[in-house]
């Protein structure tokens, strides 16, 4: 029996089927060229706000070293630490985009926790105990509270980690960006203005990587919001607690804490921008929204604005935990990411983990496992965005990690 | 080469008469663009296309007032539901 969709094609129909294909295209391809934006948010975090570190010398003409690492952040300052403390005779480089700090490690929050987003798995036990052990032995200055709630300022503990780093032998360059990275032994990575030539390539760049090539299937970038406020008199400040966790749905929450300056910190949100996104194009309601759920859930916040806003991207996986794998013909470029908003603490521990692989060791298998493979574009912004609205309707919750 | 009569083939229409009617088309339309209003990208043009579908159906008579309220109850109400979710950011 003859259907609609069976039935021949008339000249007509034909016609009306192609201008609705080509309608379909010309959308989709708009949107593409609308959405797609290659800029990168500043860095406006408070924390940077608070003065920032002279930059280091960028890295110019060819070069060799023994191991290259991508992204001055605490996963890959960690890294060079670990591996150096190891292998002291090792020549190490890191490279930065812009500064140390810039990415997710600079924006956030700086309460450290054991574990991950979604439990404590194996070997995330002890992350706090690692990165406060990283600070005494360096002698790291990062306004650190250790009781009741282990927090630091994020941007002073990275550049204390970049010092460290330094002093045991480690060259880090700022102002160094990637573009292009050589498959091969050794591994050939191109910037702007430099050639390096290393046999292994630690790629630690968390949210940004998928705008390398590296692990797009696995790795995507969130952008996250937060906001501090002004000076809070002691008197309101005593009843703010200091490590702040308001859920808004099943699985989205409001997180936060009491700030240097007698301020409060808070943060929410996730927002998956097309093609990895890696700017934030603003948004009128965002600090807005931001500024009601906190005065909602603390009522005597509500007469204190924000004096300082941003957002960054974090690294996220499909299942929210991180990851580590290697890709390359060889086997020799690693990367990890993913923390999905534990990064101090987690990529602390990863930077430990990372150097362990390079000295044969095997990192927690569940680091190593698979992830469902996200789509490339346009269903990567249709399946993440859809995800992300769902959680934030609640009507989605993520498997909790056993 | 045959010699015998040619074959006449019959061509089948373009549509037949199992094709939805413009009430349930709508209808249809409408509860999809309600239901998924939350995935980006596809379900404006959707619901916009719904809109766009009823409202031609209605101008030529073609449509009921039960799928009119329905096809645009839907597709508006998705619309909305959609522009709130990406503009006023729920945290």
């Amino acid at each position: 029996m003859d259907t609609w969709f069976s039935s021949a094609l008339n000249r007509r129909a034909f016609l009306k089927s192609a201008a609705l294909i080509g309608a379909g295209g010309a959308y989709l391809g708009g949107a593409h060229l609308y959405l797609k934006d290659d800029r990168w948010t500043p860095n406006r975090s408070f924390w940077v706000s608070r003065g920032r570190e002279p930059v280091s010398a960028a890295l110019v003409g060819e070069h060799e070293t023994d191991l290259a690492i991508i992204g001055g952040g605490v996963t890959g300052l960690s890294t060079a630490i670990h591996v150096l403390l190891r292998a002291p005779a090792a020549k190490v480089m890191v490279l930065e985009a812009r500064h140390v700090g810039f990415g997710a490690t600079g924006r956030s929050g700086g309460v450290l926790g054991n574990g991950t987003e979604m439990g404590t798995p194996a070997g995330t036990e002890d992350n706090v105990a690692l990165a406060i052990a990283l600070i005494d032995r360096f002698g790291i200055g990062c306004d650190l509270e250790r009781a009741p709630v282990t927090q630091l300022d994020p941007y002073r503990y990275v550049v204390g980690l970049r010092r460290a780093a330094e002093s045991l032998g480690a060259s880090v360059h700022e102002g160094s960006r990637v573009t292009g990275i050589g498959d091969g032994s050794p591994v050939l990575i191109r910037g702007d203005r430099f050639v390096l030539r290393s046999p292994r390539l630690i790629v630690a760049t968390n949210g940004y990587t998928p705008r390398l090539g590296v692990a797009p299937e696995r790795l995507f970038p969130a952008h996250t919001a937060a906001a501090v406020t002004g000076p809070v008199p002691p008197e309101i400040l005593r009843d703010i607690p200091d490590s702040i966790l308001v859920m808004t749905s099943r699985e989205m929450y409001m997180w936060g804490r009491k700030a240097p300056g007698h301020r409060v910190l808070v943060g929410a949100g996730a927002e998956y921008f097309y093609d990895n996104g890696l700017y934030h194009r603003g948004d009128p309601f965002l600090f807005r929204a931001l500024h009601r759920c906190m005065a909602k859930s603390f009522p005597p916040l509500a007469a204190f604005p924000f004096q300082h806003t941003w957002t960054g991207p974090m690294g996220c996986t499909a299942d929210q935990e991180p990851v580590i794998g290697t890709v390359g013909s060889a086997g020799n470029i690693i990367y990890c990411g993913g923390y999905t908003g534990h990064g101090i603490a987690m990529g602390t521990k990863a930077g430990s983990f990372l150097a362990g692989m390079l000295h044969g060791e095997s990192p927690p298998a569940w680091m190593l496992r698979r992830t469902l493979d996200i789509p490339g574009e346009p269903l990567r912004y249709i399946a993440v965005n859809t995800i992300i609205n769902l959680m934030n309707l609640g009507l989605f919750s993520m498997p909790k990690y056993e | 080469m045959s010699d015998g009569p040619a074959a006449v083939r019959e061509i089948p229409p373009a549509s037949s008469g199992r094709r939805p009617s413009p009430r349930a088309l709508a209808c249809a339309l409408g509860v999809v663009s309600l239901g998924l209003f939350f995935v980006p990208l596809l379900t404006p043009v959707l619901q916009i296309g719904t809109l766009a579908y009823v409202l031609r159906a209605a101008w030529r008579g073609e449509i009921d007032r039960i799928g009119v309220v329905a096809g645009v109850t839907g597709a508006g109400l998705g619309l909305l539901l959609f522009l709130a979710l990406q503009l006023l950011w729920i945290v």
